[in-house]
């Protein structure tokens, strides 16, 4: 039975078929990681989106702003009128920074666009489930989306027995890629005890059967406020935990450290991700070991900015420079020049 | 499942596994031709694509869990199905097991075989009956197939992974066989029961979608503030002094939504059934009377300070045809605010204040503007962004000074 992945994405413009270079690069790690069967045969990758619920948001607003700005209103207006204008003129455009990350952000957390970007998220997971036949899935979620399918899971909780919640089951693996849950928590008050969104191979509680929270080090959105699951009882001792900190060098492009095809490039993260989709017993480890993982990191590190920077090293290293005397011999030749 | 031979999977030892899982099958297969009711193309559909549902779902017809009926060859050949198709799907993603893998599996298909000769279907049909009459949405009957097949499988691949035959290992796999069936019957009972939940699931959320997608595009505009009271104010957990803190823009919302997570049990936030306008601004045309030339439309800035709109939805909404709201006379959304309009009247203060009533997102305002040169006060009427929009399509000359205003809004 095919396994559908569900992806997620964060903050953002996000296209029909954003998710591409994500899989893409998940499959290539995979492979990486010694798993080169069919890939389409075992899954089912489906991108979900809810971007365009504040794309048309910010799009009414601003086009509003605009004939708010145009409006001939005289000089000697009302001052709270004119104040009114002049705020509309300064109203940021769509594709302003402000707009395209924390605007979304802001409209998520404190409007009711938040409940009805998670009634979409829902209705989306359950039409596939639907459509496919099968109880099995799981979810990659990154940036925004950690937080969005936090509260979808808080809400669809399946694990209560006696609800009527109790329709789907829990995702096998839940990746939560740049987590900021905590980071755009009021207050620690909504991951307390009330919180239900941890691993649990019991059939009564948790959220997902592999919780998988990925950081990388460099990464400000996953460090400011991280999300440390053992700060939560919830995650105190239970299996099915993994929090996996990339290294500092794991970055291909130093521009693209935030997003989800970076850390899916990681081999630590990618491995974990596969090993919980390929476990069919849960209390199973998964196809992929310690081994194969160090050989993947060692191809994965070449191109890397860290492994750049180590090629150099080893270069100097040849001619050794690395030596002050050597330095200070250059020195004095370009000072004798 | 059975389209595991079919895959393609690069691996010989896979390849070997799955020629004898799909051996199992074809045994199987023929067994089942006995059955009168057994067609192959049943397998074909099931190895295409396991409609699991489907088929389960035709299968319990023939067997009320309520009538003493027999399974039919249909309904055996089905779960025998799925249980090959189980363990194939079991071995294609045990890797670790390398070279001890074939063996195991051969030996597994062997004992399947044996089992599908003397499986005694009465006692597995009395078993769902009793099941289904037990508990119809147990929860815990989904989670037995997770949990058995846990312990099922550690404790075969801890006591079977060798090639020497042990009692312990025959031990197993005779547990398995017996496990495993009512596993199956439990994992495929719970799909066939919960099939019509979840068919009410999606109608359920696809009702919620198509009311949020009214919610925010089918009424006036909401500013960020006003977006965030609302999420304030819909939120029933807030009492007291926080409740205060709605009116607080963009506070409220904050204090809202960590209360709500707070418990999972306040499950999904219902869609709104009213919403609060507050210090809202919008653009409209106010209708000047007084106007020497030919343009009597003029521009006008509107601002709401405060004001309501209800709704109420349609509950028997199944699909976008039908009518999202349930209203008298379909009159709704609908609502009021006060409101200041301010337009470059001719002979009256550019300032005024009144009133606007709304359905959906047209606004009509209606304020009063003092005389200027000594005339007599007046009530002006007029009309929002859309509404204005509406009504100057091609009308009349009135509306074009506001053409070039409107470009690009919506």
């Amino acid at each position: 039975m095919a396994q559908v992945i569900f992806f997620l994405h964060g903050a953002g413009k996000h296209e029909e078929g954003w998710h591409k270079d994500a899989l893409e690069s998940f499959i290539e790690t995979r492979l990486l990681l010694g798993r080169d069967d069919d890939f389409n045969a075992r899954y089912i990758p489906i991108a979900l989106s809810y971007g365009d619920i504040f794309e048309e948001y910010w799009g009414e607003h601003n086009s509003r702003a605009k004939a708010l700005a145009n409006l001939p209103i005289p000089g000697n207006a009302n001052s709270f009128i004119r104040k009114i204008i002049d705020f509309a003129k300064s109203n940021p455009s769509d594709d302003h920074p402000w707009i395209a990350t924390q605007g979304d952000v802001v409209l998520y957390l404190i409007t009711s666009l938040g409940p009805a970007v998670r009634n979409r998220v829902w209705d989306d997971i359950i039409k596939v489930l639907e459509e496919h036949n099968t109880p099995m899935f799981s979810i990659i979620a990154h940036s925004l989306g950690t937080r969005v399918i936090h509260d979808v899971l808080q809400r669809s909780f399946t694990g209560d027995v006696g609800s009527n919640y109790e329709l789907f089951g829990k995702p096998k693996v839940l990746a939560q890629i740049a987590n900021i849950t905590r980071l755009t928590s009021f207050n620690e008050g909504h991951l307390g005890p009330g919180m239900v969104v941890h691993p649990s191979y019991d059939p009564d509680t948790g959220a997902c059967w592999r919780y998988i929270n990925a950081w990388h080090p460099l990464d400000p959105s996953a460090v400011i406020r991280r999300f440390n699951p053992l700060r939560y009882p919830a995650f105190q001792g239970v299996q099915g935990l993994f929090d996996i900190s990339a290294k500092p060098g794991d970055v291909i492009n130093i521009k693209e450290i935030h997003s989800l095809t970076n850390y899916l490039k990681i081999p630590e993260i990618t491995a974990a991700i596969v090993n919980g989709l390929e476990n069919y017993t849960t209390l199973h480890p998964g196809p992929i070991d310690e081994a194969a993982i160090e050989q993947a990191r060692e191809k994965y590190e070449q191109k890397t900015i860290a492994g750049s920077w180590t090629e150099r090293l080893e270069q100097i290293e040849q001619f050794d420079l690395n030596s002050i005397d050597s330095w200070l011999d250059i020195i004095g030749v370009i000072d004798k020049w | 499942m059975v389209t595991v031979s079919k895959q393609g999977c690069s691996k010989s030892i896979v390849n070997i596994v799955f020629a004898i899982v799909a051996l199992a099958v074809s045994n199987s297969a023929f067994s089942a031709n006995e059955c009168n009711e057994f067609e192959p193309k049943d397998f074909e559909t099931n190895a295409e694509m396991p409609q699991k549902f489907n088929y389960l779902d035709q299968a319990f017809k023939l067997a009320p869990g309520n009538s003493p009926v027999g399974l039919s060859c249909k309904m055996k050949n089905s779960f025998w199905t799925e249980l090959v198709g189980i363990v194939a799907e079991e071995y294609r993603f045990s890797d670790d097991l390398t070279g001890k893998r074939t063996f195991i599996a051969q030996r597994m298909a062997d004992r399947l075989r044996e089992w599908q000769a003397d499986v005694d279907y009465e006692n597995l049909r009395l078993l769902i009956e009793t099941a289904n009459s037990a508990d119809p949405f147990g929860s815990n009957q989904k989670w037995m197939v997770g949990s058995l097949m846990d312990s099922i499988m550690n404790t075969l691949i801890q006591e079977c992974s060798t090639n020497t035959i042990s009692n312990e290992c025959n031990n197993e796999y005779r547990l398995v066989r017996d496990r495993m069936i009512f596993a199956t019957f439990m994992n495929n009972l719970g799909d066939v029961q919960r099939h019509p939940l979840v068919v009410e699931e999606v109608k359920k959320f696809n009702k919620r979608s198509a009311q949020w997608d009214a919610y925010l595009d089918n009424q006036q505009f909401q500013y960020l503030w006003e977006l965030s009271l609302n999420y304030c104010r819909d939120n029933k957990n807030i009492t007291g002094w926080k409740y205060v803190g709605c009116y607080v823009p963009l506070v409220g919302a904050g204090i809202a939504q960590a209360d709500y997570d707070k418990k999972s049990a306040n499950g999904w936030e219902r869609v709104p059934t009213s919403r609060f306008i507050y210090l809202h601004p919008e653009i409209g045309a106010v209708y000047d009377k007084y106007e020497a030339d030919d343009w009597h439309i003029k521009p006008s800035f509107i601002f709401e300070w405060i004001g309501v709109m209800n709704w109420k939805w349609n509950d028997s909404w199944t699909e976008p045809s039908d009518k999202i709201y349930s209203c008298k006379w379909d009159i709704c959304p609908w609502g009021f605010s006060l409101v200041s309009q301010y337009a470059n009247f001719s002979q009256h203060k550019d300032l005024g204040h009144g009133a606007a009533i709304h359905f959906r997102n047209y606004t009509i305002t209606y304020t009063r503007h003092d005389s200027e040169f000594g005339g007599k006060d007046e009530w002006f009427v007029g009309v929002n962004i859309s509404l204005s929009k509406l009504l100057g399509e091609g009308r009349n000359n009135n509306w074009k000074p506001l053409q070039s205003l409107f470009i690009g809004t919506n």
